[in-house]
């Protein structure tokens, strides 16, 4: 990984530790009103896989989607006035901050369904397909949707249809309150991308080189029209479920030897010890992603409440809201076994 | 900077909540992530972290008091500029 890419990434994945510790102080307070599921520890992931895309190339998010939705490239203000409910916010908040969408970025939203987000891939991956012009889709989702049928079904048609789309499980050991041993029979969730004779990957989440490495390597595979992958990113989740969650259900211990892996800080001892940068320079980019994130937070408190008037605006597409059924005929890719 | 501690909303209906136990004193260093308080509210006993790093230098709620929620309960001074 080039020190420039590397050191960029440091970046972000500070933006988006402060981001979400600013939206539990906001939580706290009960400006958010709704629950908010913090991304703490799992930065690496949405951060190195999307160092590999651009504007044009789409993700679908999860209930814990605020890392995804900065790494692709939002603007923490606007990312704020949602969470606060405010007019200027991604869906003039409307939404909140399980449903941050924002198209300017190529992201296609976060979903507060458990596993809605896959399919949706699926379908943009074949809207991809269909335009070659190169682009494709990442989905990202945990562990416990990996058991949901939605799962199964996106992983079965994407594969039969070859499309460009990468599934990126965050296996962050659990599901609420439910460890994965719980709630599953495999060693790990990539193992299940055999049953739909795709490629399957496990990477450590927690290590930014290799989450980069990787997922250079799935794109390189999925541009070639090799058919989806499955990367499966083994990391956890250093906070609660969403905050409030009194995590009952683990150890402090447990919790604290994840702590010492925590992705920022293995990443930064990387610069500090393979790359020959600074440690003055590293503090120097957390101050500027925690004043910047402040800022934002203080601007978006300062943004106009949604008017009355709006609250069914936008349900419907104007346009497109009678919907026109046409048949649809996919060619098929000739029942080629891989 | 002095920076407040709030009585935090930790479930989607709480209104109010209980500080059942300061698990630090006056004068002592709190490092962020670190238990400061544990808090009781209708459904559970849920133990709160110290968001910043500092000194507890004040505690307005004592153990035992219910207060509405962002009730501002103590200040930390932190150890930043
Ligand atoms: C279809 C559906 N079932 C249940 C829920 C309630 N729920 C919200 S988050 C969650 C756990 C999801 O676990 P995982 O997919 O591992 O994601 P994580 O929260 O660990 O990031 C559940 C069960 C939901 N939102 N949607
Ligand atoms: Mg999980």
């Amino acid at each position: 990984m080039e020190k420039k890419i590397l050191l960029d990434a440091y970046r972000m994945m500070n933006r988006i530790r402060e981001f979400e510790n600013e939206a539990i102080e906001l939580a706290k307070a009960n400006a958010t009103r709704a629950a908010v599921h913090t991304y703490q520890g799992e930065e690496a992931i949405a951060v190195g896989v999307c160092a590999h895309m651009t504007r044009e190339d789409f993700i679908t998010s999860t209930h814990r989607g605020h890392g995804h939705c900065i790494a692709k490239g939002a603007q923490l203000d606007r990312m704020f006035a949602e969470l606060l409910g405010k007019g200027e916010g991604y869906c003039k908040g409307k939404g909140g901050s399980m449903h941050i969408a924002d198209l300017t970025t190529g992201n296609l939203g976060a979903n507060g369904i458990v596993g809605g987000g896959i399919p949706i891939a699926v379908g943009a991956a074949l809207s991809m397909q269909l335009d070659a012009k190169g682009h494709f889709t990442v989905s990202f989702f945990g562990d416990g949707a990996a058991n949901e049928g939605s799962f199964h079904e996106a992983l079965n048609m994407a594969s039969i249809w070859d499309l460009p789309v990468i599934f990126v499980c965050e296996n962050n050991q659990y599901g609420i309150s439910t460890h994965v041993s719980q709630s599953m029979h495999v060693k790990n969730i990539a193992d299940r991308a055999m049953a739909y004779n795709m490629k399957g990957m496990v990477v450590d989440g927690n290590d930014i080189r290799d989450v980069y490495d990787a997922m250079g390597k799935a794109v390189e595979y999925v541009k070639a029209g090799k058919g989806p992958v499955l990367m499966e990113m083994k990391t956890y989740r250093m906070a609660g479920h969403y905050f409030g969650d009194n995590q009952n259900y683990r150890t402090r211990e447990e919790v604290n030897s994840w702590k010492e892996k925590d992705p920022i800080l293995q990443c930064g001892s990387l610069l500090l010890e393979e790359y020959g940068v600074q440690e003055e320079v590293l503090k120097q980019i957390c101050k500027e992603e925690r004043l910047a994130v402040q800022e934002a937070s203080e601007d978006a408190k300062k943004m106009s409440e949604p008017k009355i008037e709006d609250l069914t605006e936008d349900l419907y597409d104007p346009e497109l809201a009678p919907i026109t059924w046409k048949t649809f005929l996919k060619a098929d890719n000739g029942g080629k076994m891989r | 900077m002095r920076k407040e501690v709030i009585m935090p909303k930790v479930g989607l209906d709480m209104e109010e909540g209980i500080i059942q136990e300061w698990l630090k004193k006056v004068g002592d260093h709190v490092t962020a992530g670190e238990p400061l308080m544990s808090i009781e509210t209708d459904k559970a006993v849920t133990e709160i972290e110290a968001s910043v790093s500092g000194t507890l230098v004040e505690i307005l709620v004592p153990e035992n008091e219910e207060v509405e929620i962002a009730t501002v309960v103590a200040y930390i001074e932190t150890d930043e500029e």
